[in-house]
């Protein structure tokens, strides 16, 4: 079931490319459907593993049970092997992915990309990769999935990209494959490590094979931190961030931030903290400090911006800092206990994971909405587009709070969580965090205000015609989700607390 | 949901039905234009019902929120003083915007904002713990910016709400700090109640968050400007969110966590002085104003320093008597002063003189209020501030505070010596809408407020009598707090009546005495101190600053470090002693050199030439072998 | 020569009989129609491949009194040999095809597949030095097979190289032989542990410098960057891979089949060495901006790493499946990227490769798998053999070569990426671009089913590794 989860989108990769000469529209009501189909397994998972009340099937606990599991043997010798399943912590990122890439396809019916059978296409295989990564519980499987990931979205940026493509692609694809190379060293490390060697991760979470090992731990962190630093992305390492945005077509954009970044930040959770519980407390201070570098620099860079889509690239970097500090306060927790304050910082990292895939994507679409009025960027280009575009307006103004944070938006459930759980456990580093949110305000307010309100100001030659109705079913539907989650955050903690429970566990132990 | 009695889901419809009503009518757009005015009048009246029903049976509830940390409403003595307070303020402002001109275009972004913050309101004064607290304290920040920023193509309208909510959240953050602080101290789910108890050092850290961000939403020094730039918004929404409710919020939260802030022993003396400088302070601002919706927000400062005063002192009880008369005075004067904003198109006082002659009704009313705000006995805050007054114990405070009110009755007195002096020559005047300064035919939809907010700030007066006074403090569960005695009941009102005589009587002979005070030493008072300036001098040009810095530092040496790393080891060896950052590049370089430079080694052995060849492998062989030999004899 | 024997050896057999029949058959064939000779070629290849296939189903034994092996390593050479020259001989046949002496290189090959498949098998001495013979000469004559002065030089420097260390071979063998009292490896390890041990040391490194200078391996790599420059596309092709897989098999052989650990450290001396190379071949190939030079310091990091399983003898389980495995993946990876190379003869140097994508996806996509491939990325087969070989130096103790590996597996990223990167960059329109040139089509084919072998062996990692893990080594 989860299979099929996982490859029906590669599936209709293959369909859509094997079919002879289909018409542009038809390829993209085909890519819909697929999306949509599989959305509405990915529901069935859910409401499966809701029912079920989270205990899944018997036996296989990583974070929390596990449920749906298939576990194919590949390569016995090596430990590896085709093992999948959900549990509390990838449920709602398989979730969040597939919305995401409906509202992509939804929002390509209107956009029209050119040569839309290999976008189409593309964007699939890249759905089935994102999928599985966050389904994968053998490490060589995630990696695996995680250079799909990067090669596909160079061909996104690459092939229907706008500006300098070409360089921004490269840059990208440069950047996070060295890193992964990094990642690849790590798991290396830990297969070598454990006894008997092996790539489960679920087995390797119940060795810790480097506990007791300092030194080689710290190694081994270093090498699967810096690789999934690098996708995260965090401070020093984003500077492939801002122009793969920049250039990247907004659905390649709203993917890349909602999703590919995800992987990164997910793999601190899925297997930094629970594989190497001691060297992750042991760094965890740092990590902590990182994260709230990450927190403010991202934030003050964006203030900087004038355009956009970078500035919105930047938040980014401001809002997976969130998530590293929460996580690295969790860390400094002392071992043997499992407080309160860690797991709520854990369960506001990962809350932050959803809430940043759905806002981002939607700012991204609506970067994208922008774009196609008016051919750029620049926000002092615009002003006074809420008299022209109402609708446009008002989305805009409900993502923009959702990113600054504002209650009744996910945003905020995350970030209350990770500032609360995180003062008590890493004072300083959280302290230093928390003007961050107030810098995302103005500057999201100030772009706020500069494209909306005042007199109406316009590229010269373009009009401003509002949100178009396909635009508006890509766009609203991931902000009214935004709002359930703030509104009702149950709807969201009563799968994913668990897990964050058991991370903590993990990492405490 | 926690609510087992039936009774308490009445909380769930009093915060309930007007954010979804609030939200309904966002959603609905333009469609929802027209029944907009009726739905949210009808909303605003019907919300009476729960909200007598709550304040009469005190209900509770709680719904599951995140791990460990509930969300709760419920509503005890004091919140009962608020949600009536408010409901009784949001249905006058309604049912006043609903005859007025203001919601024009735009009516169900207009009344829809306003619902959302209503809710929001109730929500904040009902709430039982932190997270609630916080969620609604930004919601009824972020409706506040939508309406700010109402008149959206005007050019200063957006950065007027900026300004107000992000120097609001900057105090914010407090309360952020105070939820860490609060888990880490062992309050359990962040409830308000175990404040007091929370385990050191994080108490100090509570008490002082929370001191922050309610001085930043009652525009208490330093951050009293917000509230200036705030009276960009159309005047209805001055009254509801800038005097009687979301500014007093800011109060109210210091009455609601008193004693975590008397627990820590500083944070208590610091409330209670910053409360009564700020009387001190925007009282004289208030005196000096040109404009009278100027003049009313630093009132509001003013005025609000007494409940924060009274929260610093634990006079629990005097600061809810002053919150709730001031909300009824207050409104009432910005709703008049919108009126005649609306009716004579300006706010300046100069150009409102004779206002009141023309406005009989208004003017009544305009003149009740700020009686009231003056502290003229028999009126409402008269009584109120001397229930505040009697609680604050020390000398020195207790004399501020009679400044302060000495101040209160000086603005009161300039406004009202204002728009009761003989009007302008009639070519100064500037009308309206066609609307002169005699025409003073007033819709029934407007007049109604008017007088019931007027009733309510005289009435309210009753408190200064003992039984009335008595009977308040118990409702608070408060019993035995310090009533004031006669002869200090006696000395504020003369004070107070002394003063406003004297001012009037000034003003009026005078002529505006705005336009009389134009001395040098008045003019940083008028621009607020020059507050906001100074913010922005201290806080946003450094930030701003340190953002370019470091958009351009993001730009030039960390991108360039790492791709001049990867691509062009020779490029990045020749930069290094250009860059302003050598230190950076220079280990990057240094790396890549030395990589470089191993490669250049590695490369050496390959001279080409086969007779080198051979000596090479030969050695190496003949190295190897000895080694191999030797190690093995040491074995 | 009985008829046991012949059947042990029906493989080599098939290749030496084709040997000889091409010359014949080349010397009458005119130019045109010297076809038949390749096809020839592929047939015996195909037929050493089925006999492999039958023979592998038999257990390990000896065969020919004991000096040769009939076991997994040899079945797993020989798949390697077989499909390596198959593939070569493919790949060629747009350069060579039509050429003067077109069978004359085919029988060249073949004569110097058998002779590593004979290293591969040798379980003594004499064995080997036939082997090393055999697959030495008909090398050097293929060097300068173009009778150009690069070729001719390079395949000076490579005899002569080749005959230095075949004269130490030789004298190892003496040594050992006197020392010993042996040259088969049964008797010589009974012998050993009563001979001098200084001999027995200085015999032992003797014969291991022969195998390194056949693997390529520091200190006797000095012909490779020579000679896969030097030599025509193809035959760089066959030497930097063919020779290495018997070199290696027969390399291991030595350390598991004779008691050396009484003598001195082996391990560690095999350790030294395949440190020493990858480090030696991944630095040097850092500044390469010629693609055959690259490729040849590539393989020379490469070597380093088979070495480790060398070093890992008898100490880990995993140490030969996993020699053998990372052979079969290093075969198909490393002639993918050569293919590629034979494919656009005249790119020569890394910048010619620019825009390669927009013109030649499939070629382009090919040889990024290859290289993406000889990195060590999943799921490419070199990772997975990679992998069991650093699982191996790991189980052995070595860690810190394991550390080192990891670290050259790093850095030899930036020197592929260099080659990688260009091929998605925009044609430079100054530097003659290898795109416009048309692209040799067998050796396209050849890239292209290079990389899908690639990746197909490392998705089949499981059975493989069962298979090459189900047989310990004859003798």
């Amino acid at each position: 079931m989860l299979s099929v989860v996982v490859f029906l989108p590669l599936l209709a990769a293959g369909v859509l490319l094997a079919a002879p000469r289909l018409s542009a529209r038809a390829v993209l009501t085909t890519w819909t459907a697929a999306a949509a189909v599989d959305l509405v397994l990915v529901g069935v998972l859910w409401s499966g593993y809701v029912d079920s009340g989270g205990k899944g099937t018997a036996g296989t606990r990583l974070a929390g049970p596990t449920a749906y599991e298939t576990d194919l043997e590949w390569i016995p010798s090596l430990g590896s092997g085709y093992h999948i399943g959900v549990d509390g912590l990838s449920l709602p990122l398989v979730a969040m992915t597939a919305v995401l890439f409906l509202a992509c396809a939804v929002y390509s019916l209107r956009d029209r990309p050119e040569r839309p059978r290999g976008y189409a296409a593309v964007f699939l295989a890249l759905q089935t990769v994102s999928t599985g990564l966050f389904v994968a519980l053998d490490l060589l499987l995630f990696f695996v999935f995680f250079d799909l990931s990067i090669a596909l979205m160079y061909f996104v940026i690459a092939g229907w990209g706008h500006g300098d493509p070409a360089r921004s692609a490269l840059r990208f694809f440069l950047y996070t494959f060295v890193g992964s190379l990094a990642l690849l060293v790590g798991f290396i490390g830990l297969y070598l490590a454990a006894d008997p060697h092996t790539f489960d991760m679920v087995d390797l979470a119940a060795q810790n094979p480097l506990g007791g090992r300092a030194a080689a731990g710290g190694a081994v962190l270093l090498a699967v931190g810096l690789g999934l630093a690098v996708k995260t992305p965090i401070v020093p390492f984003h500077t492939w961030l801002p122009p793969a945005h920049t250039d990247a077509p907004a659905v390649g954009s709203a993917i890349l931030a909602g999703v590919l970044l995800k992987m990164g930040a997910y793999g601190f959770i899925r297997i930094a903290l629970p594989i190497l519980p001691e060297a992750w407390r042991a760094w965890a201070p740092a990590i902590a400090l990182i994260g709230a570098v990450s927190v403010l620099y991202g934030a003050l860079v964006a203030l900087a911006q004038n355009d956009f889509k970078r500035m919105v690239a930047y938040t980014s970097v401001n809002h997976m800092g969130y998530v590293v500090l929460g996580l690295g306060a969790a860390g400094t927790a002392a071992a043997g206990t499992a407080p309160a304050a860690a797991e709520l910082a854990i369960t506001g990292a990962a809350v932050q994971l959803v809430s940043h895939g759905l806002l981002t994507g939607a700012l991204f679409l609506l970067a994208g909405v922008l774009y196609t009025r008016g051919g750029g960027y620049d926000m002092g280009a615009y002003s006074g587009l809420a008299g022209p575009a109402p609708r446009f307006a008002a989305v805009l103004a409900v993502a923009v709070f959702g990113s600054l944070g504002l209650p009744g938006l996910s945003g905020f459930i995350a970030e209350f969580q990770v500032f609360t759980g995180g003062l008590g456990l890493a004072p300083v580093p959280t302290a230093l965090a928390l003007p961050g949110i107030l810098i995302t305000a103005a500057l999201l307010l100030r772009a706020l205000q500069r494209l909306l309100l005042g007199p109406r100001v316009l590229p010269p030659g373009t009009g401003f015609g509002d949100l178009r109705p396909q635009e508006s079913a890509a766009i609203v539907p991931l902000l009214a989700l935004s709002v359930v989650i703030g509104l009702l955050p149950r709807t969201l903690l009563d799968v994913l607390a668990p897990a964050a429970e058991a991370v903590a566990a993990l990492v405490l132990r | 949901m926690g609510a087992t009695d039936p009774v308490d889901a009445v909380l769930w419809v009093l915060v309930g039905l007007p954010a979804l009503a609030g939200a309904a009518l966002l959603l609905g757009g333009r469609r929802a234009e027209r029944a907009a005015a009726p739905a949210a009048t009808a909303v605003a009246v019907a919300l009476a019902v729960p909200a007598a029903v709550a304040a009469v049976h005190r209900p509770a509830v709680t719904a599951p929120a995140l791990p460990g940390i509930p969300f709760g409403l419920a509503v005890d003595g004091l919140a009962a003083i608020g949600v009536c307070t408010l409901v009784a303020v949001f249905a006058a402002v309604v049912v006043f915007s609903a005859g007025e001109r203001e919601g024009a275009g735009g009516r169900s972004r207009y009344y829809g904002l306003l619902l959302l913050f209503a809710a929001a309101m109730l929500a904040t004064v009902t709430a039982t713990d932190l997270f609630t607290l916080l969620m609604a304290w930004e919601v009824m920040g972020a409706t506040s910016y939508g309406l700010i920023a109402f008149h959206w193509r005007h050019p200063r309208t957006g950065s007027s709400a900026a300004v107000s909510f992000l120097t609001t959240r900057t105090a914010d953050l407090g309360m952020y700090a105070a939820a860490g602080a609060a888990l880490a101290g062992g309050a359990r789910g962040l409830d308000l109640g175990e404040l007091a108890g929370v385990s050191g050092p994080w108490d100090h850290v509570v008490a002082g968050g929370l001191l922050a961000a309610a001085l930043g939403k009652a525009a208490q020094l330093p951050f009293s400007f917000w509230l200036s730039r705030a009276m960009d918004g159309p005047s209805p929404v001055s009254a509801l969110l800038h005097s009687a409710t979301m500014v007093a919020a800011g109060g109210y939260l210091l009455l609601r966590v008193e004693p975590a802030l008397a627990a820590t022993g500083w944070a208590g003396p610091a409330a209670a002085w910053i409360g009564a400088s700020t009387a001190l302070v925007m009282g004289a601002v208030a005196c000096v104003q040109h404009d009278l919706k100027q003049l009313l927000a630093a009132s509001t400062s003013a005025q609000l320093g007494f409940v924060v005063l009274a929260a610093g002192v634990g006079g629990v009880a005097g600061g809810a008597a002053q919150f709730a008369a001031h909300a009824a005075a207050k409104s009432l004067l910005f709703l008049v002063a919108g009126l005649w904003l609306a009716r004579l198109g300006t706010k300046h006082l100069a150009e409102l003189r004779g206002a009141a002659r023309g406005h009989p009704l208004a003017g009544t009313c305009f003149t009740a209020g700020a009686l009231a705000l003056g502290g003229m006995p028999p009126l409402s805050l008269w009584a109120a501030k001397d229930l505040v007054l009697a609680a604050a114990e020390p000398p020195g405070l207790h004399a501020a505070g009679l400044a302060a009110s000495a101040l209160a009755a000086g603005y009161a007195g300039v406004a009202l010596a204002a728009v009761w002096s003989s009007p302008a020559p009639a070519a100064s005047v500037r009308t309206a809408g066609g609307a002169g300064p005699g025409d003073a035919r007033h819709a029934f939809a407007e007049r109604l407020p008017l007088i019931a907010l007027a009733t309510a700030a005289v009435v309210t007066g009753a408190l200064a009598l003992p039984a009335v006074g008595h009977a308040w403090s118990l409702l608070l569960g408060r019993p035995g707090a310090p009533a004031p005695g006669l002869g200090e009941a006696a000395v504020s009102a003369l004070i107070a009546v002394v003063v406003l005589a004297a001012v009037m009587l000034i003003g009026i002979r005078r002529g505006v005495p705005a336009e009389a005070a134009e001395r040098r030493g008045v003019r940083p008072l008028r621009a607020w101190l020059g507050l906001e300036p100074a913010a922005g001098a201290l806080v946003v040009a450094p930030v701003l600053a340190a953002a370019r810095g470091l958009a351009a530092f993001d730009d030039r040496v960390v991108d360039r470090a790492v791709t001049g790393a990867a691509s062009g080891v020779p490029r990045l060896a020749g930069v290094v002693g250009r860059r302003v950052e050598p230190a950076v590049e220079a280990v990057v370089a240094a790396v890549a050199t030395g990589a470089r430079g191993l490669g250049d080694y590695a490369r050496r052995p390959q001279t080409g030439q086969a007779h080198q060849y051979y000596a090479q492998a030969v050695t190496a062989l003949l190295v190897a072998a000895l080694v191999f030999v030797l190690a093995g004899a040491v074995m | 020569m009985t008829t046991t024997t012949l059947i042990a050896l029906l493989p080599e057999a098939a290749l030496a009989a084709a040997a000889v029949a091409g010359l014949l058959l080349g010397s009458w064939l005119p130019r045109r129609r010297q076809w038949a000779v390749r096809a020839l070629a592929l047939t015996a290849v195909a037929a050493g491949l089925a006999a492999t296939a039958f023979a592998a189903a038999g257990p390990p034994h000896t065969a020919s009194s004991g000096s040769w092996a009939v076991d997994t390593g040899l079945h797993a050479a020989r798949v390697a040999v077989l499909v390596g020259t198959g593939l070569v001989v493919l790949a060629g046949s747009d350069s060579l095809a039509g050429a003067r002496r077109e069978s004359e290189a085919y029988v060249l090959m073949l004569l110097a597949a058998v002779g590593s498949l004979v290293l591969a098998g040798a379980n003594g001495l004499l064995v080997l030095v036939m082997g090393y013979l055999l697959a030495s000469i008909p090398l050097y004559a293929m060097v300068a097979f173009a009778k150009d002065a690069p070729g001719t030089e390079a395949g000076l420097k490579y005899f002569l190289m080749g005959a230095l260390f075949g004269v130490v071979l030789l004298g190892g063998t003496t040594v050992l032989l006197g020392a010993g009292g042996a040259t088969d490896y049964l008797p010589l390890a009974a012998g050993l542990p009563g001979a001098p041990r200084a001999a027995a040391a200085a015999g032992a490194v003797a014969v291991l410098a022969a195998l390194l200078f056949k693997a390529g391996a520091v200190p006797a790599h000095f012909w490779v960057p020579d000679a896969a420059e030097g030599a025509p596309a193809p035959v760089a092709a066959f030497i930097t891979t063919v020779p290495k897989i018997g070199a290696l098999v027969a390399a291991y052989r030595l350390g598991a089949a004779l008691p050396l650990e009484a003598v001195g450290d082996w391990s560690l001396l095999v350790a030294a060495a395949a440190a020493a190379t990858m480090v030696l071949g991944n630095l040097a190939a850092f500044a390469q901006h010629r693609v055959r030079r690259l490729l040849a310091y590539s393989t020379i990091g490469q070597v380093g790493f088979l070495l480790m399983a060398v070093a890992a003898y008898g100490r880990a389980e995993e140490a030969l499946p996993g020699l053998l495995y990372y052979l079969l993946a290093y075969t198909v990876t490393n002639i993918g990227a050569f293919a590629a190379v034979c494919a656009l003869p005249r790119a020569e140097r890394l910048d010619q490769w620019g825009g390669l994508f927009g013109r030649r996806p499939w070629l382009a996509l090919s040889l990024v798998v290859c290289l993406l491939g000889l990195v060590g990325t999943p799921p490419t087969a070199v990772f997975v053999g990679k992998l069991t070989v650093f699982t191996a130096a790991f189980d052995a103790g070595m860690v810190w070569l394991v550390v080192l590996a990891a670290t050259m597996t790093v850095a030899s990223l930036f020197y592929y990426l260099r080659w990688i990167l260009p091929l998605f960059r925009a044609a430079d329109p100054h530097a003659q671009s290898a795109g416009a040139d048309s692209a040799g089509g067998w050796s396209t084919a050849v890239a292209v089913a290079a990389a899908t072998l690639s990746l197909l062996l490392g998705v089949a990692a499981g059975p493989v590794l069962d298979w090459l893990g189900s047989g310990a080594l004859a003798g």
